[in-house]
């Protein structure tokens, strides 16, 4: 019986890539985590970087503009806490305009649902970014 | 824009465009996974709507 060589990849595996290193790849993730696509930038992807940068950078905008509501990390709840986690993986789209003292949000607004969903699927996305920041620095995906 | 059925296609457009993205590789791919996502936002939104518009709250 005909044996496989370990270095040999598998038939319809993905062939493996070369990772970019440790203190890039936690560069990337940092970015990534501060400005959405800054991460992909590092890695010169541009493409995804200006797509995830635009999209999400415009979705923080319209979601305070909408009289969303940006929650504060007090931790008043198990509630308010996930949506402080959501809202902050945004990042310095999050803390810059929370810091200015916008996003106080207006419940009476006819647009205060879909700005709260802008804001939380902002932080979300971007979660999602630096995950994928992670899999090119490692090597996982092209 | 204070028009929900405008605020939630700009939501599909933009969610759908960071998946398509970070899901698939090359123009051809992303487009048709784009489409096929940013159609399932818009007509499942219609279609949720649609059958909640019978409850009292």
């Amino acid at each position: 019986m005909e044996t496989q060589s370990l270095q040999d990849p598998a038939p319809g595996s993905q062939p493996v890539r070369n990772s970019v290193g440790g203190a890039k790849t936690l560069s990337a993730c940092v970015g990534g985590a501060l400005v959405p696509g800054l991460g992909h930038a590092l890695l010169g992807k541009w493409d995804r970087a200006a797509v995830f940068f635009c999209s999400i950078g415009l979705m923080a905008a319209a979601g305070i503009g909408l009289d969303g509501r940006l929650w504060s990390p007090d931790f008043d709840g198990i509630v308010a806490a996930l949506k402080f986690a959501a809202e902050a993986g945004a990042g310095l789209f999050y803390w810059i305009p929370w810091l200015q003292g916008a996003g106080i949000g207006d419940p009476t607004s006819y647009t205060y649902d879909y700005a709260n969903i802008y804001l939380y699927v902002a932080g979300l996305l971007n979660m999602l970014v630096i995950i994928d920041v992670f899999d090119i620095a490692m090597g996982r995906k092209p | 824009m204070k028009n929900h059925f405008v605020l939630m296609v700009v939501f599909s457009i933009l969610a759908s465009l960071v998946l398509a993205f970070i899901a698939k590789n090359g123009v051809r791919e992303r487009t048709r996974y784009f489409l096929i996502l940013f159609g399932s936002f818009v007509l499942l939104s219609i279609v949720a709507g649609w059958l909640m518009y019978p409850f009292p709250f």
